[in-house]
Formats: structure tokens, sequence, C-alpha cells
């Protein structure tokens, strides 16, 4: 077992390896001048020094000057000897860059002007809160649901479900949103509009705060749940059907074991297996925030922390979010691996 | 063994002669022939008998649970009139993609509601409000008025003839602008019973002047609504006028507008949007780029999925093993932001025209979506390869191509359609995601999502519904008719379907 | 053709009957209410041939509707509540059987037509005897049994009107308030044991006197699971309410499945598998008697139950999980055991330790075994009765002597002369020629006919009826049929 969990950490510390390689050539293909455009009204503002950006610059790397195209530092562009100069400009910036990372350092994000990380740390227990209420509702909701409609295959109630189910996954959240919003809050007015708190609020009651937090996001939360039940319902459909069909059902049944039985201890356990490995691979997901939603509902999560900081152009803030998620992301799939193997009695591990 | 053979000709209950044969009565001696002319007849019979049998083709069988289920045909139809809509339809309407409407229409009348909670106090800050509001549907002229009005704002402060009137269910405010000092307006009126305007009678205040240039009306009701109209001298000075949400009041003296933000009529049969184009055309427009860039980018996801799902499946070893570790980066990498940067890139290399811009995200998107494509396959033809059928052919000697192009294939195939038209439906919402964030195709072109981004605007998410509602119908129901279509494929397909 | 009886003259195989039997099985259907539907049936068959061999898709559409009408006329009535007992209790003909199966047939309505998968199966069995049953694949050995056990997968499989499964089932005696009458036990006058009422805790309740209150005493088998009174009565399956048929399974009639790799649940222990079905069927069993239950019953089939009760089914092998399952269908004591080929996915060797496991325990607890196989030499060793099946039918049946030494139908025959024996040399392996009909719109004429060898003019005719050829032994076959002489007495 321990032999396992280290294979798979091993794994993955190569999996990050090979995205964060990624990403940093996403990076280095923007073309310097990018850098110099964006950066320009704030240098004019006031807000950024040349020499923090030349600072960025050799955080990253990105402090070569070429002769050639100076769009982009990769292209080759009228000879094969600069081919090289560039490889090893991209290694070796990479490098320093990398260095910096595992130290812990994602960089000074231009817009905040506060570590990468500070910024991306304050902002996620937000989108987190939303995202983990929002989780709980689903599977609240889809998996009983989804259960339900395997035993009546074909009936009236697993078609009319399906519909409903496919509906909710063929809804662009921007549209959504926009429409509860026009329905609830600008026509009806019982929401508001953006936001997480109202502006003249006590701030010292914090019952009251809480309260408020939660009606301001009853909207987002509803649209959030109803985009992602389709999924799960489907998921746990799809595996219930799969298990019912099997051998050891029926000789449940064979051995007497009511339908209710059968399929709610039978069955059900059985079923439990892939969702919860699901759930594992979920849970790093919840603190990556939901980029177009925060925009359309206002709300201040590291989503919309990270549209505005693409808008602007706040390079340090974007390399170090899309780290942030792919460290999730490999996170997620670790957990999900290694839930697999703890629920799955069959599962052996000496292979 | 008993050869107990003794015949009788006679057989006492009627029969029904299926099949001729002409057995004849036999006796011993004849018993080794009968048995052989038996055995011919047993053969003419199995092949008779089996041929009565009919069964249905597995391909019908496909077809025939395809159409069983209603939803399917009511998707698939769907989808036909999609196409249709969007590559032949645009024929058939007299607007073009980016083609403004530039019929002497004037900016409507808006009507602004406050909700219940923003009290409007402040006479000035009414003014402000509704003026910036008014802005983008204006002329720069009437602009420039409004905005030389806000600078006399004082005006009504000031100048005791213009008042407060309060008349029936109404308080009235009324504005002017462009007379001097000594004149002034005042303005009675009240709503209509049916509740379709407000009837405003504008008077002169003895001694003043007329009007010689258009004045704004600003009119907050007692139920906080607040309704404004432009009236000018064509008007009259005096006179009843019905204002109402559809009013069109021409402005002399204004240059030509063009028909933005109109209602639908008969001209634009959703109305158009902001600049002034039709939205239904530019609906159409925008299937066009949707549906292209769906099957586009699904196309070259797939094959990409086959190739290198395939050579993994099926070599294995150190094949499988690049692949898989390769398709695992893929997958890791969050596919929202990596689009956005890809779209700041692109934005950089301004040698790409804007038309071959669309490709260019084409490929954006199949390059997010392929590593799925490639799991699956690979998942697919692992399990298959495993199977008897495979080892069969294998040991009756077939060449490798084949063995894959013959045997394997067919059986990926039903997966593979299934994953496409599944995965066409999440294109075509990536897509609009795209353009709703502004990254995908650039204005004046039209997609769906661009289109429902003027949403943003609260006055047109509001007043003017049909100008980002139906775009986002058209995108629930396209995903939608892929998600069916997708689903009661894969029930057709399934052979251990339960019907 | 309208004029012969719906329910052919029933056999029990422990009775002399001599009777010849002249009912043409599928003329019975034909006139049992759903005559009319089989007769639509019929039609596609003789309708124009398709070039392709393929149906059309008018054929198609008109084989659903008539399917979707059938089945939805049989699931309704399945599907009611309260259904008086009188509708599906009754009596058995020879009380030594404990099932007779009578007229039985269960039809499939798919897609391409209905497959008649049993078509007028009749025959009983012994109580105390193993019943064998082969046939080859597909020929409805497997569905008859199902069928008992009312498993048929619905909605497409449907018994249909007029069969009669009736089957002896000892159920619990109940009382006015509808629950269980305990067993007392009584000492040596006769009369009830009383012992002091214990709470929780084990110490004695006192009544309002300030005396321990007495209560009867149970009686409780070795196992320390109380008794009740039973009593007997006769069920018609065929028309038994679900409700009423969950009792029954498990507890009197149990099954053993063919594959014993998949049969049971992977996340639960074996110990908790077995237990259920005592908690589920056994009224008054604890945690703790089950358990003890489960270890008597792991014991009997060989297993040591301190290891293998906490153990997962991945864990066991294909043999032990075969042995599991069968010491799961004996755990209440049913009186009938019904195996469905339970050792054709096993080696020969353990297939050989299983049946010697099936014949101790049958002796053991006094039941039927219902042994479903298609292997002769399994047959030959286990079975006393024998019941030949092809396409759906009794083709031959008899004690398991007459059918070995002396067969009569050429199925039978060439059934065991394709089983090659070790030291003799041949040529070329005996193989029946040809194969099974397909089931949907099967001939009206003898099944076999194709396929036999000693096919004569008579076989075009009409499916041929029993011949008695001793009063256990009938066969079904032209050959035989106008044997009048054979007849013995008359029952």
């Amino acid at each position: 077992m321990i032999k396992y969990i280290i294979k798979r950490l091993l794994l993955s510390l190569l999996l990050l390896f090979g995205v964060s390689i990624i990403i940093y050539l996403l990076i280095r293909l923007m073309p310097t001048d990018f850098i110099d455009v964006m950066m320009a009204p704030r240098i004019a503002g006031g807000t950024v020094t040349q020499a923090q950006i030349d600072a960025m610059r050799r955080f990253y790397g990105l402090n070569i000057e070429h002769p050639m195209d100076r769009a982009h530092n990769l292209v080759v562009v009228g000879g094969w000897e600069n081919f090289f100069a560039n490889i090893r400009s991209f290694i070796n910036g990479y490098w320093s860059w990398l260095f910096a990372v595992l130290g812990g350092d994602l960089g000074m994000s231009f817009m905040w002007q506060q570590p990468v990380s500070t910024v991306i740390g304050d902002a996620m227990w937000i989108s987190f809160s939303l995202a983990v209420v929002a989780l709980v509702l689903q599977f609240v909701i889809a998996i009983p649901l989804g259960i339900y409609v395997s035993t009546r295959q074909y009936s009236v109630a697993d078609n009319t479900v399906t519909v409903l189910v496919l509906m909710g996954m063929s809804l662009p959240s921007f549209f959504f949103g926009n429409l509860l919003i026009m329905l609830f809050s600008r026509n009806l007015g019982w929401f508001p509009l953006s936001g997480i708190e109202s502006g003249h609020l006590d701030l010292d009651n914090a019952f009251r705060v809480f309260l408020d937090r939660a009606w301001h996001l009853v909207l987002p939360i509803f649209t959030v749940t109803l985009l992602s039940i389709g999924g799960l319902t489907r998921f746990t459909r799809i595996t219930m059907l799969e298990v019912l069909s099997a051998d050891y059902i029926r000789t449940a049944r064979a051995k007497g074991c009511s339908e209710r039985t059968a399929i709610y201890k039978h069955a059900f356990r059985n079923t439990l297996i892939p969702i919860v490995t699901m759930i594992a691979g979920i849970l790093p997901g919840l603190f990556g925030g939901m980029i177009i939603l925060e925009e359309i509902f206002g709300i201040p999560g590291i989503g919309q922390r990270a549209l505005h900081a693409l808008r602007s152009g706040d390079i340090p803030f974007i390399m170090g979010f899309n780290m942030f998620l792919a460290i999730l992301s490999v996170i997620g799939t670790l957990l999900s691996d290694l839930a697999y193997v703890i629920v799955d009695p069959r599962v052996k591990l000496d292979r | 063994m008993d050869e107990n053979l003794k015949q009788d000709s006679q057989l006492d209950k009627t029969v029904e002669n299926n099949i001729d044969s002409g057995a004849e009565v036999e006796t011993s001696q004849n018993l080794k022939q009968e048995t052989v002319s038996d055995n011919n007849e047993t053969k003419k019979e199995t092949a008779v008998a089996q041929n009565n049998v009919k069964v249905i083709s597995p391909g019908r069988m496909v077809l025939k649970r395809f159409f069983r289920s209603k939803l399917s045909i009511v998707s698939l139809s769907f989808l036909v009139f999609l196409f249709m809509f969007s590559f032949l339809g645009p024929f058939l309407t007299s607007w073009g993609e980016s083609e403004a409407d530039e019929s002497p229409g004037a900016p409507v009348v808006v009507q602004i509601r406050h909700t219940s909670r923003t009290r409007v106090e402040d006479a000035n800050s009414v003014e402000m409000l509704l003026i910036q509001m008014l802005a983008p549907h204006l002329s720069d002229a009437t602009i420039a008025n409004a905005q030389r009005a806000l600078v006399d704002s004082e005006f009504l402060a000031n100048n005791p003839n213009a008042r407060l009137n309060n008349n029936d269910n109404m308080v009235m405010l009324a504005r002017l602008y462009g007379t001097n000092s000594e004149g002034g307006m005042s303005a009675t009126g009240r709503v209509s019973p049916a509740g379709g305007g407000i009837f405003m009678h504008a008077n002169p205040i003895p001694g003043g002047p007329s009007i010689t240039t258009p004045f704004t009306v600003v009119v907050r009701g007692r139920d906080h609504h607040i309704y404004l109209g432009v009236i000018d001298e064509d008007d009259g000075p005096y006179g009843t006028f019905i204002i109402t949400e559809r009013e069109q009041i021409r402005h002399s003296n204004n240059p030509r507008e063009r028909n933005i933000n109109a209602r639908p009529n008969a001209n634009q049969l959703l109305g158009t949007d902001r600049s002034g184009y039709d939205i239904l055309t530019r609906l159409m427009y925008g299937g066009r780029i949707s549906l292209t860039l769906g099957f586009v980018s699904v196309a070259i996801s797939l094959t990409l999925g086959l190739l290198f799902g395939g050579l993994a499946g099926y070599f294995g070893k150190w094949v499988d093993n690049l692949v898989m570790r390769v398709v695992d980066i893929l997958s890791c990498l969050p596919s929202l932001p990596v689009l956005l940067i890809f779209s700041a890139i692109l934005d950089g290399m301004p040698q790409i025209p804007v038309h071959l811009r669309i490709y260019v995200v084409m490929g954006m998107l199949a390059f997010i979506s392929w590593h799925g494509t490639t799991r699956v396959v690979r998942g697919q033809i692992l399990s298959l390869r495993e199977q008897e059928f495979m080892v069969a052919t294998e040991a009756l000697g077939l060449p490798v191509s084949r063995r894959i192009l013959k045997h394997l294939i067919p059986n990926v195939m039903p997966l593979i359609i299934v994953g496409a038209v599944t995965s066409l439906g999440s294109m075509i919402l990536t897509e609009a995601t795209l353009s709703f964030l502004g990254l995908g195709v650039r204005p004046p072109a039209a997609a769906w999502g661009l289109m429902i981004a003027s949403v943003r605007d609260p006055q047109i998410m509001i007043q003017y519904p049909n100008q980002w509602i139906p775009a986002g119908v058209l995108i629930v129901m396209a995903v939608l008719a892929f998600g069916f279509l997708g689903d009661s494929l894969r029930d057709a397909f399934d052979p251990k379907a339960k019907r | 053709m309208s004029d012969i009886d719906k329910k052919p003259q029933e056999d029990s195989m422990a009775n002399e009957i001599s009777q010849r039997e002249v009912v043409n099985q599928g003329k019975a259907v034909q006139n049992a209410s759903t005559s009319t539907d089989v007769k639509s049936e019929a039609k596609p068959n003789k309708a124009k041939k398709d070039k392709s061999g393929y149906i059309s898709g008018k054929e198609s559409r008109s084989i659903s509707k008539e399917n979707n009408r059938i089945t939805r006329m049989y699931e309704k009535r399945k599907n009611r509540k309260n259904v008086p007992e009188s509708e599906y209790v009754t009596q058995m003909k020879d009380s030594g059987n404990i099932v007779e199966f009578e007229n039985l047939h269960t039809y499939f309505f798919t897609d391409a037509g209905v497959v008649k998968a049993v078509n007028g199966v009749s025959f009983s069995i012994p109580q105390g005897s193993t019943v064998g049953v082969v046939g080859e694949s597909g020929c409805g050995k497997s569905v008859t049994s199902l069928s008992l056990m009312q498993l048929v997968q619905r909605p497409q499989g449907q018994i249909m009107e007029g069969s009669e499964i009736r089957f002896k089932s000892t159920i619990y005696k109940e009382d006015e308030k509808g629950s269980q009458i305990p067993i007392w036990e009584t000492d040596a006058a006769g009369n009830v044991r009383q012992s002091q009422k214990l709470d929780k805790k084990g110490n004695p309740i006192l009544g309002a006197d300030g005396n321990p209150i007495m209560e009867n005493v149970q009686k409780r088998d070795h196992n320390d699971i109380p008794m009740y009174e039973t009593e007997e009565r006769v069920y018609n399956i065929a028309k038994m309410p679900i409700n009423k048929m969950r009792k029954v399974r498990g507890r009197e009639i149990s099954m053993i499945f063919q594959e014993p790799m998949t049969s049971l649940n992977p996340v639960f222990r074996i110990g908790h598998q077995i237990d259920e079905v005592i908690l589920l069927h056994m009224p008054g069993a604890t945690k703790k008697s089950a358990k003890n239950r489960t270890y008597e019953m792991l014991r009997l089939v060989g297993i040591i139950p301190e290891i293998v009760y906490s153990k997962y089914p991945h864990e066991l092998s294909g043999g032990m999980r075969q042995r599991v399952i069968i010491a799961m269908s004996l755990a209440c004591d049913p009186k009938l055991i019904i195996a469905d080929e339970p050792t054709t996915a096993l080696d020969v060797t353990i297939q050989a330790q299983i049946l010697e496991l099936l014949r101790n325990v049958k002796d053991k607890i006094s039941g039927s075994i219902m042994l479903i196989t298609h292997d002769l030499g399994v047959i030959a060793e286990m079975a006393d009765f024998v019941v030949v099946m092809y396409a759906g039918k009794i083709i031959e049946i008899g004690t398991a002597k007459e059918i070995f030494d002396n067969p009569h139908h050429p199925y039978t025959i060439g059934l065991q002369k394709s089983k090659p024996v070790v030291n003799k040399r041949v040529d070329r392996l005996y193989s029946i020629p040809g194969s099974v009909p397909n089931p949907i719109g099967m001939p009206d004429h003898c099944h076999f006919a194709g396929r036999c060898d000693k096919k004569i003019g008579a076989c075009q005719g009409p499916y041929p009826g029993y011949t008695q050829i001793s009063p256990t032994h009938k066969v079904a076959c032209h050959l035989y049929l106008n044997n009048k002489d054979n007849s013995g007495n008359n029952d």
C-alpha cells in the first residue's frame, strides 16, 4: 500500500513537471512587447515602475533581447543560428522560474501589488465556500434521483428526468446566470444584483453578516447546482444500471430479498465505489473558482481575479494561477486513485 | 436401439403440411433408401426451415431502436432545421451580417424602472441617472443638449416657472432647455387608463416664448417608475402627446441615426441590436460559426484521438506509456485559463488576419479536447483487443491492416460516434463561452456568445430581451439536440439493451 | 382442432399410468386465451419473404405492437394488490410430489417475434429425489427453473395463462393477529415450561406483587433459533403474487447459479451474505443465532467457518465460492434446491467434489434437487429421474436407469452417442448434425425432425404426443406413436 502511494506521488510530480513546462511555454509565446504594451499605461499611471517590469522579466527569463522579430522569442525567423539561442534562453528561464516556484515564490502580482500566493490564498476561500455548498446540494439531489430513475428505465419519470438533466447540461452558465438575474434580481427584486455584501450592513453582527452573505449567494449556488446536477445524475444512473444487471443482484432476488433491499443495499453499495472515487477527484477543484459565474454575479473570488488579471496583463498572476490550478488537478487525480484503492475491496495492489 | 419402424400411412388427425415432402409408406426393405432420401429431405428441410424464420438485421436493429424514441426524432429534425437555418437562412433575409439599419428611426422612448430599493429622492440625481442611461441611444446632438441641460440643472430650483404638478396619480417634473430664463413650460399629464402610456399636455406659461428647440420631459410616476420623452418643435408647443414605450418621435434636426435597439417588427423579426444590425440574421451567421467550429474542432480532435488512442491501445508497452503520459499532462491543464492565454497570444499576433482567426480558434478548441478522445479510444481498443474474436482473427492469420480495419474499427465506431456527437454539443458551449468573453470571433462578426455578451448593459438585459435571449435559447437547444442524439445513438448501438 | 383439452393428462413419475397420449402440445396453446396473438405471430412467417431474409419495418412494428399489448395485459394482472388467496392456493395431484409442472408455457416477447422458450412442459419432482433436466443450450431448461422461482425477466418474459406450477409449501401458521405461533417447550408431563422473564441485562423483571413474571419458554433449535408452528399449503406459483413468492424464494426453494465467480456480492463479506438469508426468512433469528447457523452450514459444505466467514468473495477460488453458494442455499432448510449447471464453470476435479457435496447434502436435508445440466455424465451420477428437453418441450422422460439403458428418442440416443468414451477408438467423433431451430416461429411438426436420422414420413405431421413405454418412461416421437399395443393399465 505504501509502495503504491509513493509510486503515485512520484507520477504526480512528473505530471506537474510536464504541465509546468507547457504553461511556461505558453507564457513565453506571449510576445515580449505584449508585456511592454500592457504595462505602458501602468508605467504612465505610476502604478508600476520599469524596474519592477525588468525584475519580472528576469523572474520569468524573458529578458533576452533578440535582434530578430521582437514579437516572439521562440519563433525562428531568418536562420537557425538563433534557434539554439532561443532554446537556451527557454531552458534557462524555465529553471530559474521553477526554482522560485519550488521555493514558494509565485511572483509578485502587478494589479494587487502583493505576492501572487497571497492573492490566491485570500480569494480562494470565497470560491471554495460557494463551490462546496453547491457540491453538497448536487450530491444530495442527484444521487437519489439517479437511483430512482435507474429502477424505472423507459418510464415517464425516466424520460422526464433525462430531458431535464440534459437541459441542465446544455445551458451555458453565463446565459442561465444572466437569465436568473434578470428574473429574480431586476424584475422581481428578490435577490441582490451582485456582490456578496450589502453596503449598509452592520459588520459586527456576525450572524447577520452570514445571512446577508448567504442571501447574496443564493442565485449563484442555484445556478451552479442546476448546471452540474445533470452529469452526476446520469453517472449514477448509468452505474446503477450496470450494477443492477449483475449476477449477484439475481442471487439476492433468488434469496428472497425484497426489491428495495436488492437495490438499496446490494446495488447501491457497489455504485458507491465509482461515486466516492469521483468525489475525491472533484474536491481539489473546488478551490479553483468559476471564472464566468463569479464575473456575472460579481463575487470576489479567485476566478474573478483571474479574469481581471488576464484582461490587464498581470502576467505573474496568470502564471501563478495556472500553476495553482494544475496542482489542484494533479492532486485530484491522485486522490481519486487512492480513494478507489481504499474503497473497493477487490482492488489488489501488487500489480 | 429401438428400430421400431412399423409405419402407418394413416394419420388419424388432420394435418397441416408446411413442407412438401413426398414420403411414402415404406417397408423394412426400403428402410435404408428411405433413410437416405430422408437425409436429403432433411437437408432441404433444414435449409428451407431456416429460411422460413427471419431475424432483424443489426443495422436495422440500430435504426429501429433509434427511431423508437420520439426524442431522437425530434432532436434530429431540430438539428436539420438548425443547419438549414444557419446555412440557407441568410439567403432568405434581406440583411447582411453587419449591415446596419440606416432607416430614419429614432431612439425609442425608454422605460426605466428602478427597484423599490433604490428610491430616487433627489431630482437632480434623477436627471443625471437618466441622461446617463439615455446616452447610448441618442445621437450626439441630443446628448450634447442633454448635457447642457445637466449643467443648467439648477434651473428647476431657481426658476419658479417650472413646477411640480400633482395630477391624478402622477407626479411630474418638467425640465426645459433651450429657452431663456424668462420663458418656461409647464406640463401636466396622467397615466392612461389602460396603462398604455402617459398623456402629457404641455402648456406654455403665459408670457413665455414658444419652443424653439426640443426639450426633454422627465416624468416620475408615483409608483416610482420614471418615464421620459422628447418633444420637439414638429409636435408643436401645445397639444397632447402620448408617450409610450413604443413611441417613435422624430428628431428632425438631428442627424440621421441608425435604427438601433428596435423592437421586433415586420422588417426585422427579432429587432435590431445596439449597432443597428438585424438580430435574426446575426443569429443565422452565428449559427454558421458555432456549427462550423464545432464540427471542425471535433473532427480534428477525433482524428488525433483515433490516431494516438489507436496507437496506444493497439501497440501497448512503451507507445502506450508515452502517449498516456502526454495525455495525462494535457488533461491536467486547466482548460479555460489556457484558452484565455491562447487568445491573448493571438491578440499579440497582428499578422494573423481576422478571417483566419477563426481557424486558429478551431485549432485551440481541438487542442483542449483531444486528450479526452484519446483516452476513450485507447480504453475501448484495450478492452476489445483481448476479446476472443480478435485473438481468433490473429489465429486465422489475417494481416494486421485487415484486422484493424475490418474487425477492430467497426467495434470501436459506435463509441466514437456517440462521443463525437456529444462533444459537438460541448464544443458549441465552449465556443459560446469564448465569444462571450470576447475571445472568440470578433465583432462585427456575429456569434451567439457575442450576442449574449450584450447583456452586460443592464438596459439591454431588462428592456431588450429580444437581443440576447434568442441566442441563448438557440445555444441551449442546439446542445440539447446533440445531447439527445448522442444518448439515443448510444442506446441504439448497445446490444445489451433491455428492449 | 379446437376440441382437444387444454390440459393433457398429467403423469406423475411415480404413478403407473399407461394411457397413450395423443395431445398435441402446440395446439393446446392455440386454444388458450392468447391464441389470437399467437396466430397473428404466425403470419409474418408466411408473409412475403424479404429478399434479404430480414424482417421488414412494417412487420417489426406490428410485432412490437402485439408484444406491447400482451405484456401490458400480463403486467397489469401481476401488479394487482391484494390478490385473494383462493386464486393461487391449490392441491397437488399426487401428495408425494413437491413440485408439479403442468402445461408450463413461458414466452418471451422480443423485437423479432415471440420466443416460446418453454412450450408445454409437464413433469413432477417427487419428494426426496433428484430430477435431472438435460438438453442443449437454448432448449428451455433454465427458463423452466426460472419460472419456478418467478425470476423470469419481465416484462418481456411471461408465464402464460393456462400454466400451472404447483408447489407444496410449508408456511408458518399465523394466529388471528397475523403473527407466528411459537412452539413451546414442554416437560415430561406435557405442560408448558416456564421461566423467568428477563430484561436486557439478564435480571428478572418483577411483577406488581414483587414476584418475578413467568413466561413460556419457546423451543429453540441447536443454533438457538426459535421454532414456530408450521403447516402445509400448496401454491400455484404461476399465479402467486410476488410478495408471497419472496417468502418462498430462498427459504423453501433455493437456487444455485452457473457462475460462482459473479454470483456473490463483491462488497460484502461471505458470512454477512449467508447471515442475510437466515435473518430474512427465519423469524426470531438474531445476529448471533444466525451466525451459528452460518457456521453450521459452512461446515456442512466442507469449509472452515472461522477462516472464511469474514473473507470477501474475491479472496476465494471458484470452487470455494460455489460451496459458499451451496451453503447459502441450504441455510433455511429448503425443500427444493435448483442447481442450474452448477459445475459447468468449474474444472473437472472440482466438479467431482461439488457433485459429491451435493449428494451428501441432499441426504442430510431430505430435500429434492432439480439438477439442470447438459452433461450426461453428471446426470448419470446424480439423478433419480431424467427429463430430456429439446426446443422448449420434453421429448423423453423416465428414471435414470431407463433413460440410460433404454433410450428411445433419437435425440437421447444421439446425446449418448456424442459423449466420447475413453477407451473406445473411433475414426470420427459422433455429433448430432444440424443445430437447434430458431425459437421464433417454430414449425408445427417435431422440432427435431430436421436433424433426426430416423425420420419417417409421419414426422412432418403434427407434433407427436407422448407414448408410454413403461409406467415411468414416456417419449414423444412418431417412431413409437402408434404402438397402441404398448399401453399398460389405465389409471
